[in-house]
């Protein structure tokens, strides 16, 4: 806790040590929730490192009351900022739906253990995220996996609360039809 | 209903935390150097890159600034003379040094008579103003001793224009005229040709064949050895039949090794950003078949790719004037792909659809397109020329993951200069 409060203030005096500490203990969580929006793998990591900048040239606007609130907030803070970013992108590419494979480098499923299959799980469940039309894809991950809510998506993307809760019902049955289709293959593999 | 909806949500949410995804490398460097500039970036990927094509384009053009500043800085401060700057030292001083010799001799004794008068068996004539006056051989061979003639080291240029108006020898009764001087290099000096045809007497012996021979001598002459040069131009793509996209850009730097009067083999790294439209039917889909949606059919794509070009070509000048000349270049260009973006207009299920694919993984090409090209060259200094050259690139092979036949067709402007 002490720590991390000092590389907090040491990042708010600019301290390039501290700055850097803080970026390598959360470059992994910040590329993870910006490749849930983004389908390239590249071009995740620039949002991310340009979603890090936006961090360090705001971390002054940082405040918190509870001591050890401070990484909670911190890290949904950082969210909140990776999320922006992402969107502005997707935005500015006219949420057009991307196409291309996602290649097996950007997974990192190095052992074979329990934990290994449901990490594959987990890689597939995100298989399907980012197989969504961008405009659904942003809306389901805001609403289903970063608790936001309609109100907020709206205001965030600048549609009315009826487009968010729409496009959020046809993400889930796209997501329905899509694990559907999933069982259905591994039943034919069987 | 709602139980199981909650389990999705909370099975997606363990997902999205704990999936295994490879946080790749770290590059606090890059970000590091953002913070130092103090710019935030851009909200948007498409306007950040748009940002750095701008500073792409200034950071040429800064550098072709700079390039050619230091070339020219050679070119004049470095005692570097234009044209027979080489061999004018040493004829200068061969010409002191034969002068004296016959200054020793009873027959080379014209110095001391022309101290008094002039005398037009040991002397060339001046006629710039009209009247006749004398200008002794000596004071040709040096010039650094007389304010009349003084000899400009900058430029190797007699700047006393009255001096080099018009010379005339009585021996030979020729005259040579301003005009003639100028046609054949507004530079006046003893080159070794005339050196060699002063006589016992320190007269300048001219005839029309050594003339016309000294005017074969000025022409430039093109020295063996390595030249570099920056390049860059507007690019035009297309794919077959479809229409050109936008007006694509490319620079970069440029190689070049001359090894006879009129060959060069040239080399280098050229930056492109090709833009370009295609049917869907020259569009190979085998190696991206796998990650389309069943039952797509693209019916037209437009495509920006960024690509680095190295081209291997020889170059030909075939028009070789005293400071230009025509060429003609011909070879081979690799390819190195470092992004691609696809915008597809596709069918799917029956309804018109359009989709984005972005490719960053490097694709080569080796080699890629054939590379013609003819141009034109000014020197505008010893050492540095620039030229203007349109090309045409014809396929060799199917580029990006469409494997796409792009022809280009544009023109490089460029600067060059001989390194030492």
């Amino acid at each position: 806790m002490e720590k991390t409060l000092t590389i907090i203030n040491g990042c708010k005096e600019k301290n390039q040590k501290h700055q850097k500490t803080l970026y390598e203990r959360y470059r992994a969580f910040a590329l993870k929730t910006v490749f849930r929006y983004i389908y390239n793998y590249e071009e995740a990591i620039e949002v991310t490192n340009d979603g890090f900048v936006k961090f360090f040239l705001s971390i002054d606007k940082f405040r918190w009351e509870n001591d050890e609130d401070v990484e909670k907030l911190l890290t949904g803070w950082l969210k909140r900022i990776m999320v922006n970013t992402s969107i502005d992108l997707l935005r500015k590419k006219m949420l057009l739906p991307e196409i291309g494979g996602i290649p097996d480098y950007v997974w990192d499923i190095k052992d074979k253990s329990a934990s290994a299959d449901q990490a594959i799980i987990y890689k597939e469940l995100m298989i399907l995220v980012k197989k969504l039309p961008p405009a659904y894809r942003i809306v389901f991950n805001m609403h289903v996996i970063d608790g936001y809510t309609h109100i907020e998506i709206a205001d965030q993307l600048g549609i009315p609360v009826g487009t968010s809760k729409s496009n959020l019902l046809r993400a889930k049955a796209l997501m329905q039809k899509f694990l559907n289709q999933k069982e259905e293959l591994t039943e034919c593999r069987i | 209903m709602q139980d199981i909806e909650h389990d999705m949500d909370d099975l997606f949410q363990r997902a999205a935390e704990n999936y295994p995804l490879n946080p790749g490398k770290s590059d606090w460097e890059g970000i590091a150097k953002k913070l130092n500039e103090g710019v935030e970036p851009a909200p948007a990927f498409v306007s950040v890159k748009k940002t750095r094509d701008k500073r792409i384009i200034v950071l040429f053009l800064v550098l072709t600034f700079l390039f050619s500043s230091w070339l020219i800085y050679n070119n004049v401060n470095l005692g570097n003379t234009p044209r027979f700057a080489k061999n004018e030292s040493s004829n200068a001083a061969g010409i002191t040094e034969e002068i004296k010799e016959r200054k020793k001799t009873p027959q080379s004794n014209s110095t001391d008579r022309n101290k008094d008068a002039p005398n037009p068996n040991s002397s060339l004539f001046s006629v710039g103003t009209g009247n006749l006056s004398p200008v002794d051989i000596n004071t040709i061979g040096r010039n650094e001793s007389n304010k009349e003639n003084e000899y400009n080291e900058d430029n190797n240029r007699f700047q006393n224009k009255r001096f080099v108006d018009n010379i005339f020898d009585p021996a030979t009764k020729l005259f040579i005229s301003n005009s003639y001087l100028n046609s054949i290099n507004t530079d006046f000096y003893i080159p070794d040709l005339l050196v060699n045809n002063i006589d016992g007497g320190g007269k300048l012996q001219i005839n029309d064949s050594l003339l016309l021979q000294t005017k074969a001598n000025t022409h430039s002459v093109k020295k063996n050895g390595i030249y570099i040069g920056v390049v860059a131009g507007p690019d035009f793509s297309k794919v077959h039949s479809g229409s050109f996209g936008n007006t694509g850009f490319d620079a970069g730097l440029l190689l070049g090794f001359r090894f006879s009067h009129r060959l060069s083999f040239e080399t280098g790294f050229i930056w492109n950003r090709k833009n370009y439209q295609s049917k869907g039917e020259d569009f190979s889909m085998s190696k991206v078949e796998s990650t389309m949606p069943s039952g797509m059919v693209i019916n037209d794509l437009q495509s920006q790719s960024s690509i680095i070009e190295i081209p291997i070509k020889i170059k030909y000048d075939f028009a070789v004037k005293n400071y230009h000349d025509f060429f003609i270049t011909g070879g081979v260009s690799s390819y190195i792909m470092t992004n691609e973006m696809n915008i597809y207009h596709v069918t799917l299920n029956g309804s018109n659809d359009k989709m984005l694919g972005i490719y960053k993984k490097n694709n080569y090409r080796l080699p890629a397109v054939a590379n013609l090209s003819i141009g034109y060259e000014n020197s505008i200094s010893k050492n540095l020329k620039i030229r203007v050259e349109p090309f045409l690139k014809i396929p060799l092979q199917g580029m990006g993951v469409g494997s796409l036949p792009v022809t280009s067709a544009g023109l490089q402007l460029g600067i060059t200069g001989r390194l030492k």
